[in-house]
């Protein structure tokens, strides 16, 4: 935080998106001004146009085969399944995958970090008279920081003994997306 | 351009030039000193809308769920009219994070019910962009499900939220509740503006 120094000019501090230049004086005073004026919030969403079998009891990253935009570089097809930062701060990303119809014990989506830590799971269990006939959607979402080189994985498991699909559909199973929210301050 | 009024003819004369990610509030006094604040995109064309009566609605239906009121929008961009209850229509073209919550009471027990709950845009309820589906545990317990995504929208694209439950009877009683206050949340949609 800059302050001038004669009648109190406060320049706050903000997401990182501004910079301000100057000391407040009257022969160098505070300039705001975009830090770059073309500057796009990266996001990214991505999606798989095949089914994938899931093995039973352990978790599965999402690989994925097709962008549907990305803004910030977070996917390459040599590494389907990671969404990868490239500038530090807090964001928003979420996924939705579909499954195969089973009866028994419950279904699980979530986010894993650098490939070893388990931000977030949904469960959502089923019960053997739905789960013998509906091939149910399992969606969720959340923020976390985030640091340059970081990865992110939607991953999903489930525990019916055997393997189990999940589906593609046109816009709304095996899908991640991300979006950068801003710097955390 | 601001300029610091009351020390313009003393001793600083801080100009701030106006950005569009950037907000100045203040006169330059001690009293009201220029803040520059984030006027971050993410605060731009917010819109939600709600609803706080229950509605009953059809089994094995698509129903794209009619909201009563919206939340006043932070910024410029209505989204929500009560002539199309329905809907959330964005002002402007850009990168979105949509989303929306409702649930269903149980019935009989809650045994074998299911919903599913989806945003689709501008009225394909066969193709949407984020879909989740509850089932009942057989037991006494309502149905909530919630969803969110981030998608592009072209200038006046709209979404919907849609439920669909699988009840084939009690239909008298099968209601979106939003009314029961603290059991169940008000019936919700929302868009907000990210990016160009």
């Amino acid at each position: 935080m800059a302050k001038c120094d004669c009648c109190g000019c406060v320049i706050t501090e903000d997401y990182g998106t501004s910079q301000v230049v100057g000391t407040g004086s009257s022969d160098d005073p505070f300039v705001v001004s975009m830090v770059d004026p073309a500057w796009v919030r990266p996001a990214a969403r991505v999606r798989r146009t095949t089914d994938q079998l899931i093995s039973n009891s352990i978790f599965v990253p999402i690989s994925f085969d097709t962008e549907v935009f990305d803004t910030g570089n977070f996917w390459v097809i040599g590494s389907p399944t990671l969404f990868t930062i490239s500038e530090a701060g807090m964001y928003a990303f979420g996924g939705c995958v579909r499954w195969g119809v089973n009866t028994t014990t419950t279904r699980e989506v979530g986010f894993r970090k650098n490939g070893s830590t388990i931000l977030l799971t949904n469960d959502q269990p089923v019960d053997p008279t739905n789960g013998a006939t509906v091939s149910p959607w399992h969606a969720a979402s959340y923020q976390a920081p985030l640091a340059p080189g970081e990865t992110l994985e939607l991953v999903v498991r489930q525990e019916t003994g055997g393997a189990l699909n999940t589906f593609t559909e046109a816009d709304d199973s095996q899908v991640f997306w991300i979006v950068y929210l801003g710097r955390v301050i | 351009m601001s300029v610091c009024g009351n020390c313009r003819n003393n001793i600083c004369s801080c100009t701030l030039e106006s950005g569009s990610s950037t907000t100045v509030v203040g006169i330059g006094t001690a009293n009201e000193p220029f803040q520059v604040r984030p006027s971050t995109p993410a605060f731009r064309y917010v819109g939600s809308a709600y609803r706080t009566t229950d509605l009953q609605i059809i089994l094995n239906t698509d129903t794209a769920i009619p909201f009563e009121a919206s939340d006043p929008p932070i910024t410029g961009g209505n989204m929500w009219s009560a002539s199309f209850p329905t809907r959330l229509t964005t002002p402007v073209a850009g990168l979105f994070l949509v989303g929306g919550y409702a649930g269903q009471v149980q019935i009989g027990g809650g045994v074998a019910q299911n919903i599913n709950l989806w945003i689709s845009k501008n009225g394909v309820a066969a193709t949407p962009q984020v879909k989740t589906t509850i089932m009942s545990q057989i037991s006494d317990h309502a149905l909530n499900a919630n969803v969110m995504t981030l998608i592009r929208l072209a200038a006046n694209d709209y979404i919907e939220l849609y439920i669909r439950s699988n009840r084939t009877q009690f239909l008298v009683d099968e209601y979106l509740v939003g009314s029961v206050a603290g059991v169940m949340a008000h019936p919700y949609i929302f868009a907000q503006w990210l990016a160009a």
